[in-house]
């Protein structure tokens, strides 16, 4: 059984739809890289999915429980990092972490290990006795994740997670992010920001207008999308000659010389990529690259979507 | 659909919680909330350089022991009770306005909503909290109140000056208590600190000035102010009392100034209506009750909490 069903979730606010019958599974240890240009649905997601926002219709069930129906079940398995959120102030970041402990019902006996736990796992034991306020954005951002993992959940919604930060700190939090779908938890992260989500996500699903345009594997939507591999090679002998060769392989759908190399529309696994540049060199092509363009989560978002917004 | 008694215990099993601790367990002792807007801010208003504290505290010690002084040299009863009553109206709405209304600005409401804790232990939490500071401010002037009256009367220590002290206490702080749930209701449902504090002190304006006024107007439209006489400094039975509510039962009921300056008018008066002051007190909580008792049922229902 899934660990995460969402049901034909759908949530109008008067006459706009702004999220449509949404359905989707996910698996623990699943990543899922929730894509979307701004508008398009995705924070109402997250807030109907973190039981903040009740839906209009449908549901889901995280570990066999309803967010509908019961939840102040549901929330302790759900952990929501907001895409603007505050802290108290006046207090230490140790302080703000034995707060949301004490309010997440962790046993006294247990919150200085679980505070030190989570302090450690998100890199800011050495700034336990700071001030909240007194902290990076970056900092912010990982002492808010750590809140979120306090009371341990199973699954974890982080809307926007890298917004406003440096590349450092979006490259630590990418780590972090990582580490945490290792542990077996279920992460859906939002953003339109594409590069931050292609190195760890497993699974992605693209949301315009409020209606999931795809969900899935990664390799499985990159394959669906680019049924032939895309190969740009650069021959020092000039692009027609090569050009005039690659139409007689049957492997080769189609070319076009792109800035003075070619680009080939090519079918086929592996070996017979490997075997065609073996003949290219027999034949006695002098080959300078020789590269397989791989289709990225930006070029699948450009061929998904339309630019429309709910 | 705000979840019940009956849910909040099986939440409680299902955390292991044999027993369901009494309210103020779950309200004040082990409640977050309550600790940080008690503690934690109080820490924060005292935890700066030592000058700051004294730069800050100084002018207010020095008013304090100025008014001691005039009131044991001066009596003053009349003046301090209406300053107690002027202070806590003023305090009310500054301790509680924000209490709410920083969860949205500051954007941390979310992630308490997200909390085990119950829309009681959110909402008392914060309202108990400032409680606490008004019944220590309203501690203050009780030492001022009573020199006052022993230099006036001479007569401190006697149950009659005891009780009249007590009584202006109740329905002072009482009416700062329901001003302090009025706001913190604004609070929640405003959203914005400044616009709270605000509608409170304009509520408190039209109550406590406007509405009395057009009371008596509406009165004298109706020619019924000369029947019984109005004025409650002439009142001097319980049966013409009664008489008297019937008609201004309005600024009465509502207006604790005339409440505290009443008391001190009838302070002596055998005649005196034993129980004007304690009821009043009395109205004033179970407003202030039914305030905070809808504040946590709109809390419980926009979050989907349990209750207490």
């Amino acid at each position: 059984m899934a660990m995460l069903e969402v049901r034909n979730l759908r949530k109008e606010f008067g006459q706009l739809v702004a999220v449509k019958d949404l359905s989707f599974t996910l698996q623990p240890g699943d990543i899922f890289g929730y894509i979307g240009p701004n508008g398009a649905g995705k924070t109402t997601t997250l807030r109907m999915l973190a039981t903040l926002l009740e839906p209009t219709s449908g549901t889901a069930i995280i570990n066999g429980v309803d967010i509908v129906k019961e939840p102040e079940a549901a929330r302790p398995l759900i952990g929501f990092m907001p895409d603007f959120f505050g802290l108290y102030e006046g207090i230490t970041a140790y302080e703000y972490l034995a707060f949301f402990a004490e309010a997440y019902g962790i046993p006294p006996a247990e919150r200085r290990q679980v505070i030190e736990n989570v302090l450690e796992l998100t890199d800011l034991t050495v700034k336990r006795d700071a001030n909240v306020e007194t902290l990076s954005r970056g900092m912010q951002q990982r002492l808010c994740l750590a809140k979120t993992l306090l009371h341990d959940p199973l699954l974890l919604l982080l809307d926007e997670p890298a917004s406003g930060l440096d590349p450092r700190a979006r490259a630590e939090l990418k780590e972090l992010l990582k580490e945490i779908g290792a542990m077996g938890k279920i992460v859906i992260v939002s953003s339109h920001i594409l590069p931050e989500l292609s190195d760890f996500c497993n699974k992605i699903g693209i949301i315009e207008k409020g209606e999931l345009l795809l969900w899935g594997d990664v390799e499985t939507i990159l394959r669906q999308l680019q049924p032939a591999k895309l190969l740009t090679i650069r021959c020092l002998d000039g692009a027609e000659k090569l050009v005039e060769w690659l139409n007689r392989q049957p492997e080769i759908v189609s070319t076009q010389i792109v800035n003075g190399a070619v680009q080939a529309q090519f079918v086929g696994d592996d070996e017979a990529q490997a075997d065609l540049l073996r003949r290219l060199i027999l034949d006695g092509h002098r080959i300078a690259t020789f590269t397989e363009m791989t289709m990225d989560l930006e070029d699948v978002f450009l061929r998904v979507t339309k630019g429309e917004v709910a | 659909m705000a979840a019940t008694e009956s849910d909040w215990r099986t939440q409680a099993d299902e955390r292991g919680d044999t027993t369901v601790k009494p309210l103020w367990q779950r309200w004040v002792v082990e409640n977050p909330v309550f600790r940080y807007h008690f503690l934690g801010q109080t820490r924060l208003a005292v935890a700066r350089p030592l000058w700051q504290v004294l730069a800050v505290a100084s002018p207010f010690a020095v008013i304090y022991f100025w008014l001691a002084y005039q009131v044991a040299t001066n009596g003053l009863p009349a003046f301090v009770i209406t300053l107690e009553v002027f202070a806590l109206c003023l305090l009310a709405p500054l301790m509680t306005h924000s209490l709410f209304a920083m969860e949205f600005e500051r954007a941390t409401w979310d992630m308490l909503v997200l909390t085990r804790l119950t829309a009681g232990q959110i909402v008392m939490g914060k309202f108990l909290s400032r409680l606490v500071m008004l019944l220590v401010f309203g501690f203050l002037f009780t030492p001022l109140l009573w020199m006052a009256a022993n230099r006036e009367f001479n007569d401190m220590a006697s149950p009659l000056m005891v009780l009249w002290g007590l009584k202006v206490q109740w329905v002072t702080v009482s009416w700062a208590i329901l001003v302090s749930a009025v706001t913190l209701w604004l609070s929640y449902h405003v959203r914005r600190g400044m616009v709270a504090a605000a509608a409170s002190f304009v509520g408190q304006v039209f109550v406590l000035l406007v509405l009395p006024i057009f009371w008596s107007f509406f009165l004298s439209l109706l020619q019924i102010t000369d029947t019984p006489d109005p004025s409650y400094l002439r009142l001097e039975t319980l049966g013409r009392f009664t008489w008297f509510l019937a008609w201004s039962w309005l600024p009465i009921v509502y207006n604790p100034i005339v409440a505290a300056v009443g008391l001190f008018v009838f302070r002596t008066s055998p005649n005196a209506p034993f129980l004007w002051g304690i009821w009043q007190g009395i109205v004033y909580l179970i407003l202030a009750a039914a305030v905070l008792w809808a504040l946590m049922a709109s809390v419980a229902k926009a979050t989907r909490k349990s209750l207490l």
